[in-house]
């Protein structure tokens, strides 16, 4: 059983004890109360009984005195006797209800006293009468006396009987207060006894164990691990006791355990202390190693690296005497080695070359294997270090460095004190560090000659070279890339090679291509040739073709660049287009006026300038005027001061007296004189706010394009000349001939009127004169046509045409000369779409060639016109059975004035123009004439017109192409 | 109501007698003037309801003589038609551009002449 178990227990019968003592001496106080309570009660029903009799008495007093005085003055008390007496015997009777005897005998005083009233009161003393101190009255009065002393026997019976009881109930009361004290005292006592045992339990089974375990880890706190508590003790007492001493003695044997691991450790300690001593030799002998070679790296030339490394051995090796020999660059050959550096000996009383094998040296070297020497053997072989030094230990070692060997080191001392073994070991490893040393120092050097070499090679290349490391900053810089860029090789080495020449605007961009190279290993910007514009020192652009060549050198990236100024390609290059420009707008414009602002825009765009103007001389006013001007979208609304340029000291001016380019940088303004031959024609002027410096190469081009413009201008000036010539000729011709022609006439058409006045005769006469003056007016109407058509004049008036109908009129026209034939006249029209062109000139060609092949039919032959749409294009045939046209001539038949041979044996009339002019007018039209012919057998005409929609509304004067007219 | 006059100026002079004898044939009152200058003074004198003008005539030619006769309030209504020997095109034009109401290609035929002037007249009388 546990003790928390126990302890809960007893509490329990504790409590249960004192409970018990404390209900019976309740219940004993309960019934001392019971008794006291009962003793009052008899008190109460003994006073009651009391005032019961006295108001009995006091009835009978009252009467006696009535009945004696007759006073009624007496009835007073009797009256409120009277009245008190049945409730005081109720009263009484209510005291005793729960005693039955005491009941009765209240229940009969009750009556008896009733019947006193009624049986002798009512009746005798009321309503008898009596008068007073009568005999009768003195019976009555005898007779209430008797009967209110068996009321008063009665009453004291009943109080004797309430005394009794009232005794008996005081004693039950005190004996049970008696009692009620004796339980009392006695659970008190009781209950402080049981308590007291509680308390002792308590001591005994809790406070005394943990205080022995207290005391127990006091020691153990205070070092006595030997100390134990007594295991005896209930349940968790004993259970901690014991677990204390389980843990005492685990901690007991930990301590044993401790102490033997301690003393292990004070053994191991020694051990410890030798290897550190051990690690610290060896960290010295690094640190040596170390040291030696940090100071070898302090020299980058071969002489001063060796001294410093044979310095250093003969110091570490405590030798006094020491050589250093090296082998020459090709550390392949057989070459022997030359000293280098001497130590404790002048140099030049040592041998200056060491071959293999020569001397223990030379033998170090060639067996490759340390050589240490002792004294007798020392110095009488080794001479080289001089009668005077007598050399008791040599050590020769060779240096060696990844196979390959750099030369020998010799070392000595003067003492008797032979190389030790361990000694040795350090020496070789120094010997070792030297050759490595000496062996880096020569690369470096072949590099720095092999890097001396490149870099005059590349100073003398003409095209600037740059490199850049991978963080794009410059490392080499030649001496055209200082031309080229401004910044001398020390200010660009180091620096970015964006903030140097790339331009601000392009150094994001180039920024990325160069991160995108080295992340993918491609760029658009490597490996081939790119045009760019480059930024100079100064600020100038400059035009770069470059070529970036990217190099990957132990995993780092190296970019060379070769770069060349294309300023004079890019120039010559913007020439050519300009002087093209230039050409292309002088052979598109049809006069002057049309080229010459065309002209000033090619100049002005292709060489950046704002403003244009040609001015053009008047010799004789002695002043120039503006012909023509131009000016660049940019600077558009800015206004010519005319009056400036113009006068006597204007640049144009300057140029127009001088005869030659006035040039102004600043602002820039560019004035050519435009010669032809001699003669100055005007001048061209162009100018931009921008500063502009003179331009040797530019002037070249301007002058060669002023001539050009020169001739230009001159050409079309005589072509304007003649183009007024040809004017005047045609006007005069169609004055000089049709103004006759039109008198004879119009006189003859009068005459002709004039029915009565005229023979037959006169008739057919004037009929040959009418037919002859109108063949000499459609003459002149076809050579004016011809001349037209060769000035490229033709001028077409297009509207709407329906071929068909001018097909049956061509037709129905030469009816009556074919029927006087008797030829057979042919026409077979399909549909053909109304098309455009120019209704009369389509006309006279169908005219022409029907009336043509009439002509030229022989009597019974036949003509066929046919019509017909085909590919968009309206066809005309007309074919005929005449004379044909030899094969010899056909190629000349559109030639004007030419006459077929055939035509002209058989004096057919013509003057060889109708063809002409037809071709010309289907040309007009885009269209085309041929013809087949077989001489003798007949010819075909084909007419060929594209069929295009008639322009909607009336016919309008527009002019087809190959009609330009003025 | 009298017969219409009507102008003719032309520097040839057969030219003009044969126009001249057309339009007398036709009944109008013609007045014949040799140069420029001097169908003007005609014009402001007689106040023809039509006028023929020849281009090319001594002094001042049939164009001119046209924007004069349009410029002068007085000679501003009356019908002008144009003579000329030209076949261009750019003639006829300039012929409108200075307010000629027709033109006569020379040569032409008489009739045609006096289908010209009728026409002319006619839509003179109708405006």
């Amino acid at each position: 059983m546990g003790l928390r178990s126990r302890v809960l227990a007893a509490s329990i019968v504790l409590a249960l004890i004192v409970g018990a003592i404390f209900a019976i001496l309740l219940v004993a106080i309960g019934e001392l109360r019971d008794s006291s309570t009962a003793a009052r009660h008899s008190e109460q029903v003994l006073a009651a009984a009391n005032r019961l009799e006295r108001r009995v008495i006091d009835l009978e007093t009252g009467l006696r005195g009535l009945l004696l005085t007759r006073d009624e003055r007496f009835l007073t008390p009797f009256r409120s006797a009277q009245a008190a007496v049945p409730p005081e015997a109720q009263r009484l009777q209510g005291l005793v209800a729960n005693n039955t005897e005491q009941m009765a005998r209240a229940k009969l005083l009750a009556k008896s006293i009733d019947d006193y009233l009624k049986g002798y009161v009512v009746p005798e003393v009321l309503h008898g009468q009596v008068r007073s101190a009568s005999p009768k009255a003195i019976r009555v009065i005898g007779e209430g006396k008797r009967r209110i002393d068996d009321l008063r026997a009665q009453f004291s019976q009943f109080i004797t009987a309430e005394n009794a009881l009232a005794e008996t109930r005081r004693e039950s009361a005190d004996s049970q207060a008696r009692t009620a004290v004796l339980i009392g005292v006695s659970g008190l006592v009781i209950s402080v006894l049981l308590i007291l045992a509680f308390s002792g339990y308590l001591t005994r089974a809790l406070l005394r164990p943990i205080a022995r375990v207290a005391t127990g880890a006091r020691r153990l706190a205070g070092g006595d691990l030997s100390a134990r508590v007594d295991e005896r003790g209930p349940a968790e007492m004993g259970e901690l006791a014991r677990t204390f001493n389980v843990m005492a003695t685990s901690l007991e044997e930990n301590r044993d355990q401790l102490e033997s691991q301690n003393a292990e450790l004070e053994a191991s300690q020694g051990e410890l202390e030798h290897a550190v001593e051990q690690v610290a030799e060896e960290k010295r002998q690094v640190e040596v190693l170390q040291r030696f070679g940090e100071r070898l790296q302090e020299h980058a030339e071969l002489e001063p690296l060796a001294a410093a490394a044979l310095d250093h051995l003969c110091e570490l090796a405590r030798c006094e005497v020491g050589a250093l020999y090296a082998r020459g660059r090709d550390e392949r050959t057989r070459d022997g080695a030359t000293l280098l550096a001497a130590h404790g000996v002048r140099g030049d009383r040592l041998p200056p070359r060491l071959d293999p094998g020569e001397g223990a040296g030379g033998r170090a070297m060639q067996e490759r294997s340390t050589l240490a020497l002792g004294y007798g053997e020392a110095g009488l072989r080794v001479p080289a270090y001089g009668h005077d030094v007598l050399v008791r230990a040599e050590l020769h070692v060779p240096l060696i460095q990844s196979d390959r060997h750099v030369g020998v080191v010799s070392l000595g001392r003067v003492r008797d004190e032979p190389f030790a073994e361990e000694e040795r070991a350090t020496i070789v490893a120094l010997a070792g560090q030297a050759a490595i040393a000496l062996s880096n120092v020569r690369a470096l050097q072949v590099a720095r000659h092999q890097a001396r070499i490149n870099r005059a090679v590349l100073d003398t290349a003409n095209e600037a070279f740059l490199a850049m490391d991978d963080k794009g900053e410059v490392t080499q810089w030649n001496s055209s890339a200082e031309r080229l860029f401004g910044w001398r090789a020390r200010e660009a080495i180091g620096r970015p090679v964006a903030d140097l020449i790339v331009p601000a605007e392009d150094r994001a961009n180039v920024g990325t291509e160069f991160e995108g190279f080295l992340r993918t290993g491609e760029s658009r910007l490597v490996g081939r040739r790119i045009e760019a514009t480059a930024v100079r020192r100064d600020g100038s652009e400059v035009p770069v073709e470059a070529t970036v060549s990217p190099l990957n050198l132990d995993g780092r990236w190296v970019f060379n660049a070769f770069v060349r100024d294309i300023t004079a390609r890019r120039r010559s290059q913007l020439h050519l287009q300009v002087q093209n420009a230039v050409a292309r707008a002088m052979a598109e414009a049809a006069t002057a006026e049309e080229a010459l602002p065309r002209i000033l825009a090619a100049l002005g765009e292709g060489l950046g300038f704002d403003l244009g103007a040609y001015w053009s001389a008047d010799g004789d006013a002695h002043r120039l005027w503006l012909e023509a001007d131009w000016s660049a979208p940019r600077v558009q609304g800015r206004e010519r001061d005319e009056s400036t340029a113009s006068g006597e000291d204007s640049l144009p001016t300057r140029a127009w007296t001088t005869g030659h380019v006035v040039w102004v940088e600043e602002p820039a303004v560019v004035a050519v004189p435009v010669l032809s031959g001699t003669t100055t024609l005007g001048v061209l002027e162009l100018s931009s706010a921008e500063p502009r410096p003179r331009d040797e190469q530019l002037i070249q081009v301007m002058v060669y394009l002023s001539q050009q413009i020169g001739q230009y201008l001159e050409r079309k000036a005589s072509e304007r000349e003649a183009e007024i010539l040809k004017d005047q000729f045609f006007a005069l011709v169609s004055h000089e001939l049709r103004t006759p022609l039109t008198s004879i006439i119009g006189y003859l058409e009068l005459v002709l009127e004039d029915d009565d006045g005229l023979t037959d005769h006169h008739r057919r006469f004037l009929g040959v004169v009418d037919r002859n003056a109108r063949r000499l007016l459609r003459l002149v109407g076809d050579l004016l046509f011809v001349a037209h058509v060769e000035a490229g004049r033709l001028a077409l008036e297009v509207g709407e045409v329906d071929l068909r109908t001018l097909s049956r009129e061509a037709v129905e026209a030469a009816r009556p000369r074919a029927e006087s034939k008797e030829l057979t006249l042919e026409a077979a029209a399909q549909d053909v779409p109304a098309m455009a062109g120019d209704r009369d000139r389509l006309a006279q060609v169908l005219d022409n060639l029907v009336s043509n092949a009439v002509k030229f039919t022989p009597q019974g032959g036949t003509v066929t016109v046919r019509l017909a749409a085909k590919d968009g294009a309206a066809l005309i045939d007309v074919r005929d059975t005449g004379v044909g046209i030899p094969a010899a001539e056909q190629e000349r038949l559109f030639e004007r004035f030419y006459r077929a041979s055939t035509a002209t044996e058989r004096a057919i009339p013509g003057v060889g123009l109708g063809l002409t002019i037809a071709k010309a007018i289907v040309e007009a039209h885009e269209g085309t004439l041929e013809f087949d012919s077989i001489e003798g057998a007949g010819t075909t005409f084909r007419v060929r017109l594209p069929l295009r929609p008639p322009p909607s509304g009336s016919p309008s004067a527009e002019r087809l192409r190959g009609g330009v007219s003025r | 109501m009298s017969a219409p006059v009507v102008l003719v100026a032309e520097d040839d002079e057969d030219i003009l007698d044969l126009v001249a004898l057309c339009l007398q044939q036709d009944g109008y009152d013609v007045v014949t003037a040799r140069d420029g200058e001097e169908a003007l003074r005609l014009a402001g004198e007689r106040r023809p309801a039509l006028a023929l003008l020849d281009v090319q005539m001594p002094k001042t030619n049939g164009y001119e003589v046209t924007r004069r006769l349009r410029a002068d309030e007085a000679t501003r209504g009356m019908a002008i038609i144009i003579l000329t020997a030209s076949v261009r095109d750019t003639e006829l034009a300039r012929a409108f551009d200075a307010g000629a109401d027709d033109f006569l290609r020379k040569p032409f035929s008489p009739s045609d002449l006096s289908a010209r002037v009728r026409a002319a007249l006619e839509s003179e009388a109708r405006l």
